[in-house]
């Protein structure tokens, strides 16, 4: 009983300003897809307008054949058959686990014994048969994340939307959650969109991330794709940890801006004006590729476990490197870039 | 969908039942007059005829339905204080003359002829005056005042109401304009009610109230409000100014658009027979203390009629009484 | 716990985007229907009576006897500018209506947090004297205080009185004292309704920055009851504004002229001049709209939502030695707002003359047999008032409920238009409001032939009722709506829930204590509600208000008090008859969370 999703040409203005602009989303059915983006960037209204707790001013929204919002028709929130996991949860506070659990079961005249069939599975699958009779006050955060995802699941819907479900919860747990949470999705083969700003969460649940900014998508395509050819600078920077360097490519050398370093030999670049894009994984001892050899001043160290992530000064320009050891601040770093990994965007 | 079907079942039975006019009454009387009740009462077990008896409160309240009711009128007869009002309500065409024929068979005392107004608008059924309240555990029996002019003696003592909240006072300000001269009794106002706390009190009640508690020691009230505390047990007495006191009649008046004017005759009839007038006098309120103004009835014991009446001008109260209402608040009131 | 802004529910109206309305018919407005109908039934109970009276201050001959002209004419507002005492009688209201409302809200604040957060002896006790108080009409306060204070009143006959403090009571002191101690239930309602759903994140949260008790209370919690306090605010500013008998009898002072004298002057007599009514009214209307606008354009931010799903419960303070203090306090305010005004009451319906004072042979039970023996017309006026008072309260709250929950869903700018008609209502004298149900249900041409609800007709004294109770309850309900998180909402309508079981399920339960005390209070206010009581008097017999009121104007105070004792005890008791079985209903007991515990079987 998934559903696709199928967005064309939302638009939605508030209070004057252009939150939505001419949006086209397509989600193939059994697809998680994650909104990412920045606040601000229009991915909550695109979630409640899919929802149906707001309306676009322009578009339409299909789910799998049905549409359930265009100019000249709509369909209540009501009756779209779509589950949302909020990001206050959103259990009832009178109810207890299993009420939450059954309210909504109720209200579609389910039989008896279908709800109370639904109900355990959820409950079982998200490991809270124990605590069906309790308050979501007497529950701590986990468990009320995971009550409100067993309501979501209860209901069997087409589509889930999770509006950033993780981020009131405390690190350790949320990688955990996350896993569980993922695990729940894809046994049940459900279509999910889920919208967050977290990236490394994002790359970890999806099957393609949606970057948002000002209203539009700027990159649609699998975490794959997008950590290894961002297709702008915003892209790029927004992806963790990528450090986006101007300067100018001239006869496939490029050469950092404002900075007295060598140029690197950067295959298949336009040339101009462009952005090198530097992951922090990519930084190679200086002798492993001499022609890509770089040298810049030490910053900051920070240890994270498997390496340390280093700042290092070029010139005018700063960039994130991940390195075995960590070399006193104030001291000079030299370091290499495969030339095959080093993109050059041109915006 | 139960709850709604039952809630909305339970919600309609409701409103019939408070729809339901309660057996449509003959004859719809507003009023306030301490004994309408009482005379309704009595008028049903001779006539059988049923009255409804409106009494939003006091006379204000009564105006005010009146007023609002304007052209579509829900009463089929008023009993009210007051002649300049009913005159007004005749001039408007909410009420209609009361036949000629209800006056002629009536034998009125003299008091009671004086008080038949030519438009007809209302027919009188008795009447009181304005007297002077005294506490008597603050004057002493030597001191008391005997005229309007006496007060002067208890300047900032004396509690009396505003006209612009009292119809009744405001016929009392004319009289008084009347008998002194309208600049004499405006000098005479200005150095007796020198207290603004006792000299805009909105009803005969608080005035009872000042005189009684102590705050005033004088008070310019309504006789028959006086005698009822007497009855009372209060110490107050009644005095009467030489000058004279304006009469305040009672009067019946007739709905423009009644229905029932049978039955309107009838109570008329009844109202001025042995049988009502005794009604009337059949309780301890104020308005039971009435003077009457029909022959051979006799006013309740304790009740002075030997007052000296002044007949008022209600041609000129009425062309000055914006003027000197405005007066009264801009100096006493306000 | 977080906070869900307002802000992102206003802005997220759920209505239709603007410019796809024009291709929409019969689906947009069957999903206005719900909306605008309450809207309307809104505008037909407040807006339409009120505006009859207030549209002659400009068109004055509008029910003109002799029929309506539609002229404009600004004289009636000329006429009562161009008075001299007209600009101080407006400074008057206004300061007295300030500060008494200043006054009134830091009492009924204090009581609420003292009687919901602190460990004090007595506790379910004192909870009660706001309800006493409220039950007590203000009409009686007012002779209470009079029978009390005067210089020849029961506390100088006790020699209780130093004569510089019963000369000097009568004035805008002793109004404001008599305002504050007659108001301040209701200011404790509205507080007490919005501090029922403050649970105790944000307080622990500052607790651990290392902020004091008072702190807490002046910079989180204060701050996050603002909407409600404002709210009370402004709802004792109206009602003080539209008083007159507490003014005319307490402040008899003449340099203390206040608006509603007009008012009442002009209703006084025949014929009633409507557009000078109307046009002082329409100037009370104005300061109301005033302050509720200035507080708009003052307090941007948007009103913090506080039930969400993640709330906990509240703690009680443990105040240690300064229980004791604090508990005297209170006792205080008891005895000067409850024991001593009843007092008088009891000594006045237990005498039988006003100016033997308290000599002992003055004493006589003959009004009080009088007051409680069955088969009287006092009695039967009793009982018809508390069957109104019933009906009216059911119907308000209901209605009051719709409301809220359909403005909560609303713009902004149309929660704070709503909200101050309805609190401008309040600040006209109830009187102005039973002439305009006259003038729209017995003269207009549309309404006047409908049979129901019909002039005459308790029906229409109901619908009276309802309305002058309705901004009392949309002021309780609202504050509380207010706070819902909007997402457990959003939650059930994704759930497949319909709007009116939404309200039911999720709304109600959450908010039943507001809607339980929105209910309670109707029903204690009709029963002495006057000014309808008193236009709408239905022709099947009168109701308990006239009756007392006759009683008193014509000074038979003996036996009115005896009565309104007899009716006040009657009410009360019915008030308690219905809200202990409520009591068991909802879980007062702070260690649970705030709403019901639901049946295992939701409503079908």
């Amino acid at each position: 009983m998934t559903a696709s999703l199928h967005c064309t040409g939302i638009s939605k203005s508030l209070g004057g300003r252009v939150v939505l602009s001419n949006l086209d989303l397509a989600i193939k059915a059994g697809e998680v897809v994650s909104l990412l983006g920045p606040s601000g960037s229009g991915k909550t209204t695109l979630l409640r307008s899919i929802a149906g707790l707001v309306d676009p001013d322009r578009g339409m929204i299909m789910l799998g054949d049905r549409v359930v919002w265009s100019e000249r028709s709509v369909l209540p929130a009501e009756k779209r058959r779509i589950g949302m996991v909020f990001q206050d949860y959103a259990l009832w506070p009178h109810m207890t686990v299993a009420g939450n659990l059954s309210f909504g079961l109720r209200a579609q005249r389910l039989p008896e014994q279908e709800i109370a069939a639904r109900v355990g599975h959820a409950l079982d699958v998200t490991r809270l048969a124990a605590f069906r009779d309790r308050y979501p006050s007497e529950l701590s955060g986990g468990q009320q994340q995971r009550v409100a995802i067993a309501r979501c699941l209860a209901a069997r819907p087409a589509l889930m939307l999770f509006d950033e479900p993780l981020s009131n919860l405390d690190a350790a747990l949320r990688e955990d959650m996350r896993i569980e949470m993922m695990e729940l999705v894809r046994r049940e083969a459900a279509t999910v969109i889920y919208v967050t700003h977290d990236q490394a969460e994002a790359m970890a649940v999806s099957d393609r991330i949606a970057v948002m900014r000002d209203g539009r998508i700027a990159q649609f395509d699998t975490p794959r794709a997008i950590y290894e050819r961002p297709v702008d600078s915003f892209v790029a920077g927004f992806i963790g940890g990528f450090s986006v360097v101007p300067g100018t490519v001239r006869d496939g050398l490029f050469s950092v801006l404002g900075a007295a370093t060598d140029s690197l030999r950067t295959p298949g670049a336009k040339p101009g004006d462009g952005m090198l894009v530097v992951r922090p994984e990519d930084a190679r001892p200086a002798e492993a590729h001499p022609g890509n050899r770089l040298q810049g001043k030490v910053l900051s160290s920070a240890f994270q476990g498997r390496c340390w992530r280093l700042a290092v000064e070029l010139g005018p320009q700063r960039v994130r490197l991940d390195w075995p050891e960590a070399p006193p601040v104030g001291s000079s770093l030299a370091f290499s870039l495969p030339p095959e990994r080093c993109i050059v965007l041109t915006n | 969908m139960n709850i709604k079907t039952t809630l909305g079942l339970a919600l309609g039975l409701t409103a019939l039942s408070i729809a339901a006019p309660a057996g449509a009454a003959d004859l719809v009387l507003y009023d306030a007059l301490d004994f309408a009740g009482p005379v309704a009462k009595a008028f049903q077990a001779k006539t059988g005829l049923t009255v409804d008896v409106v009494e939003p409160g006091s006379t204000g309240e009564t105006l005010g339905k009146i007023a609002a009711e304007g052209n579509n009128p829900q009463f089929d007869i008023v009993w009210l204080d007051g002649s300049a009002v009913m005159e007004r309500m005749a001039a408007d065409h909410v009420l209609q003359p009361v036949p000629a024929q209800a006056f002629d068979k009536i034998a009125w005392t003299d008091l009671g002829k004086s008080l038949i107004p030519q438009s007809h608008a209302f027919l009188p059924t008795g009447t009181s005056t304005t007297a002077i309240e005294v506490n008597t555990k603050k004057v002493k029996a030597d001191k008391m005042p005997k005229s309007w002019a006496d007060l002067q003696g208890f300047a900032g003592s004396v509690a009396a109401k505003d006209p612009n909240l009292s119809g009744p006072a405001y016929q009392w300000l004319a009289g008084l304009f009347q008998t002194n001269g309208v600049d004499a009794g405006k000098e005479l106002l200005a150095r007796t009610l020198t207290n603004k706390s006792l000299s805009g009190l909105s009803s005969g009640g608080k005035v009872n109230k000042a005189v009684l508690t102590g705050d005033a020691s004088v008070g310019i009230n309504q006789d028959s409000a006086i005698f009822s505390k007497i009855a009372a047990g209060e110490p107050v007495v009644a005095v009467y100014p030489s000058e004279g006191s304006v009469s305040l009649p009672q009067g019946l008046g007739i709905s423009a658009r009644t229905q029932h004017m049978d039955a309107a005759r009838k109570f008329i009839e009844f109202v001025t027979s042995a049988d009502g007038q005794a009604a009337m006098q059949n309780g301890d309120d104020t308005d039971f203390f009435y003077i009457p103004i029909v022959k051979g009835v006799k006013p309740k014991p304790g009740r002075a009629t030997n007052i000296a009446y002044t007949h008022l001008d209600d041609a000129t109260a009425s062309a000055h009484e914006t003027e000197w209402k405005q007066w009264y608040k801009d100096k006493f009131v306000q | 716990m977080t906070m869900v802004q307002n802000r992102g529910a206003a802005a997220l109206a759920g209505g239709i985007g603007a410019s796809g309305w024009t291709r929409r018919r019969l689906p947009a407005l069957a999903r206005l229907g719900g909306p605008l109908a309450v809207y309307a039934v809104f505008a037909l109970l407040i807006g339409l009576p009120l505006a009859l009276v207030l549209l002659q201050a400009v068109v004055p001959g509008l029910f003109a006897v002799d029929g309506a002209q539609g002229l404009f004419s600004a004289e009636p507002l000329a006429r009562i500018f161009s008075s001299p005492s007209v600009a101080g009688s407006i400074l008057h209201s206004l300061e007295l209506g300030l500060l008494a409302a200043a006054t009134t809200t830091l009492l009924g604040g204090a009581f609420a947090v003292l009687v919901q957060r602190c460990d004090i002896p007595l506790r379910g006790a004192i909870s009660l004297v706001p309800w006493l108080v409220f039950l007590t009409p203000s009409y009686l306060k007012a002779l209470a205080w009079v029978l009390l204070m005067s210089s020849g009143g029961y506390l100088a006959q006790l020699s209780l009185l130093p004569p510089a403090l019963g000369a000097s009571f009568f004035g805008l002191g002793g109004l404001v004292f008599v305002h504050t101690l007659s108001l301040f239930p209701l200011a404790a309602f509205i507080i007490g309704s919005a501090l029922a759903g403050l649970g105790s994140e944000l307080e622990d949260a500052a607790r651990l920055s290392g902020a004091g008790p008072l702190r807490i209370w002046l910079r989180v919690n204060g701050p996050l009851l603002a909407p409600a306090i404002v709210l009370s605010f402004i709802a004792t500013f109206a009602e003080v504004l539209s008083d007159f008998g507490l003014a005319s009898t307490i402040a008899r002072m003449s340099s203390f002229g206040v608006l509603t004298y007009g008012i009442y002057a002009a209703a006084s007599d025949y014929p009633v001049d409507f557009p000078a009514a109307g046009a002082q009214a329409l100037v009370l209307l104005a300061l109301v709209l005033l302050v509720v606008v200035s507080d708009r354009l003052l307090r941007r931010r948007a009103d913090p939502h506080l039930i969400s799903g993640r709330a906990r419960p509240a703690r009680r303070y443990q105040l240690g030695a300064w229980r004791w203090l604090v508990f005297a306090m209170a006792l205080l305010v008891a005895f000067l707002a409850l024991i001593l005004p009843l007092g008088a009451i009891a000594v006045r319906a237990l005498t039988s003359t006003l100016g033997n004072g308290l000599a002992p042979d003055n004493f006589t039970l003959a009004n009080l047999g009088a007051a409680l023996s069955p088969d009287t017309p006092a009695n039967d006026g009793l009982m018809r008032s508390l069957f109104y008072a019933g009906l009216t309260a059911v119907i308000t709250s209901t209605l009051a409920l719709l409301l809220s929950a359909q403005l909560d869903r609303s713009s902004a700018v149309l929660r704070t238009a709503v909200l101050g008609l309805s609190l401008g209502a309040v600040a006209i004298p109830g009187i102005v409001l039973g002439f305009g149900y006259i003038l729209v249900w017995n003269r207009l041409p549309g309404f006047r032939d409908w049979p129901f609800p019909h002039y005459g007709d308790g029906s229409l004294l109901v619908m009276g009722y309802v309305a002058a109770a309705l901004p009392y309850c949309l002021v309780v309900i609202l504050s509380a709506i207010g706070q819902l998180a909007p997402s457990l909402t959003d939650a059930a309508r994704l759930s497949g829930i319909g709007a009116i079981r939404r309200l039911i399920s999720v709304t109600l339960p959450l908010i039943l204590v507001s809607v339980v005390t929105a209910f309670l209070l109707t029903f204690i206010r009709t029963v002495f509600e006057l000014p309808m009581s008193q236009m709408l008097i239905p022709q099947s017999g009168p109701p308990a208000p006239t009756l007392i009121l006759k009683l008193f104007s014509h000074d038979r105070d003996g036996l009115a008090c005896a009565i309104a004792l007899a009716a006040m005890t009657a009410a009360g008791g019915a008030a308690a008859l219905i809200w202990y079985p409520l009591r068991r209903i909802i879980a007062f007991d702070r260690s649970q969370p705030p709403g019901i515990p639901a049946a295992p079987g939701e409503p079908s």
